[in-house]
């Protein structure tokens, strides 16, 4: 029953850490038991989304060359009881492990959770493949631009190479007025030139910086992005949402407005 | 027979290489020839200049200097005589550079890039993406997209039921009659028997077009790689 999912994009700075971190909380929110881990070695900093980055004592490339056990570096979350962390080592680099061991160490780890979480790091070199050794399903974090998609492109190429067959897209960072005004690709735009299911989409929002900045996922709460990625983890586990309208206007009057509605 | 001087360029100037099979003087009147017909090429160029080639006396180096300054506006800056020490070491260290790239390529692991696929020719259901080859010995018909930093090369023909946004070489065989046929003809570059022709450079994205969709047909009219829409004529 449980799965185990790769967060992946290609390309850089296309929010898939963020993007680890809000499905991991959202997940945990629904009383799931979500494991993160951070494959990204020598560049780690989902540690630091989650605002856990004080807590690490043991790491991953630790529990594969056996240093310690796997339960004595995984962090539990300040909040979520259902979500723990397993921190990347800073020190090292992608080579301290390989695909095999990445395979064997999420077997483990699916025994105790119900989602196992991958944060990607970018580029298609070993990193990439010890992150998509063990998963059987994998998102893809674009943004719509024309590099990044570019990228999205190679990567899913790749995945089915790797035989990953179950791969859905989440459009990050979508700019409605922007959209309208024909200056940045809709979410349509981007699924047809992918041709994979959509999962979701996240509005571009500061909320989503200040959430990072100050170590606290921000699914689940008020703002637009957070509500976004609540929907991608209901849809996760099963739930029948529709995508939501990204296109609401954020003027003080229509704040305004929908203060008076409640 | 060698040729009594010869010019060469280097990485920071010319090399006048310089024969030893016939008299110092005509080598002279041969230099001052071979600038006078480069003049326009060099102009007033700052230089280092390099001879090879012959082993040259102090003053015979000044009259050769002479010679170039007299037939040519070139500025020389200074002159090297022959192939200096340090550039021998550079060419050692660019050589175990070299060596050492070959033992890491022979290490790396080759991400597969060719798509599977039998016989010469070749059908392809699904969407080719970026960064994967599709080649076939004969056509190709691919059932899916062709997206951007996709490669097709077929030694005929290429049909593409659906979008094309990618590079297509067709007629690899020699046959300048080969054609591209495409639902959604967009592609980035398109080749046919060497000759290539590629998009407009507009800015904006490449969309796929979700409206209705016309047939259209890439090949060689006039030496240039002509698309236009696709009528059944029979097969002229």
């Amino acid at each position: 029953m449980s799965e185990v999912i790769v967060v992946t994009s290609g390309k850089g700075g296309v929010g898939k850490t963020t993007t680890s971190a809000n499905l991991g909380s959202g997940l945990a929110k629904l009383n799931k038991k979500v494991v993160l881990v951070d494959t990204d070695i020598g560049l780690r900093n989902l540690d630091v989304v989650l605002g856990l980055e004080n807590r690490i004592v043991y790491h991953l490339v630790d529990v594969i060359e056996g240093n310690c056990k796997i339960k004595q570096a995984l962090i539990r979350d300040k909040k979520n009881p259902n979500l723990y962390l397993l921190p990347s080592a800073q020190t090292r680099d992608k080579t301290a492990v390989t695909p095999e061991q990445m395979k064997q160490l999420t077997e483990i780890l699916k025994e105790e959770f119900d989602y196992v979480i991958l944060d990607c790091p970018a580029g298609i070199e070993q990193g990439f493949m010890n992150a998509i050794a063990g998963a059987s399903k994998a998102l893809i974090v674009t943004t719509p631009e024309v590099s990044a998609i570019r990228d999205a492109d190679r990567i899913i190429g790749l995945l089915e190479a790797n035989e990953v067959y179950d791969i859905r897209l989440i459009v990050n960072r979508i700019r409605m007025d922007m959209v309208k005004r024909g200056e940045m690709m809709s979410m349509e735009d981007v699924v047809d030139i992918l041709s994979i299911g959509l999962i979701g989409a996240v509005p571009d929002d500061e909320q989503v910086v200040i959430s990072t900045n100050q170590g606290e996922p921000l699914v689940g709460g008020e703002s637009l992005a957070g509500k976004a990625y609540m929907n991608i983890c209901r849809r996760i586990v099963g739930e029948d949402v529709p995508i939501m309208d990204l296109d609401t206007k954020n003027g003080v009057w229509s704040k305004l407005a929908q203060l008076f509605k409640k | 027979m060698t040729q009594k001087v010869t010019i060469k360029s280097n990485g920071h100037g010319i090399s006048l290489v310089l024969s030893d099979q016939c008299p110092f003087s005509e080598i002279l009147t041969e230099v001052g020839n071979k600038l006078e017909e480069a003049k326009g090429f060099f102009k007033d160029a700052r230089l280092i200049l390099q001879l090879q080639g012959r082993d040259l006396a102090d003053e015979e180096v000044e009259q050769v200097i002479e010679e170039v300054e007299n037939h040519s506006q070139i500025q020389i800056i200074c002159v090297v005589p022959k192939q200096t020490e340090q550039e021998e070491r550079f060419e050692k260290i660019n050589q175990k550079i070299q060596e050492s790239f070959e033992t890491i390529n022979e290490v790396k692991e080759e991400i597969p890039n060719e798509v599977k696929c039998e016989d010469s020719n070749k059908i392809f259901h699904g969407t080719l993406r970026s960064g994967q080859n599709l080649t076939a010995e004969g056509s190709v018909i691919v059932v899916g997209d062709v997206n951007p930093g996709a490669n097709v090369s077929a030694g005929e023909h290429v049909i593409v039921i659906g979008s094309l946004l990618g590079s297509i070489v067709a007629g690899n065989n020699g046959n300048s009659n080969a054609y591209v046929l495409a639902l959604d003809m967009n592609p980035g570059q398109i080749c046919i028997n060497g000759i290539y022709g590629r998009s407009s450079d507009e800015p904006g994205f490449r969309k796929k077009s979700r409206s209705k969709k016309q047939l259209q047909i890439a090949k060689i009219e006039n030496g240039c790689i002509a698309i236009e829409n696709y009528k059944n004529d029979g097969g002229k």
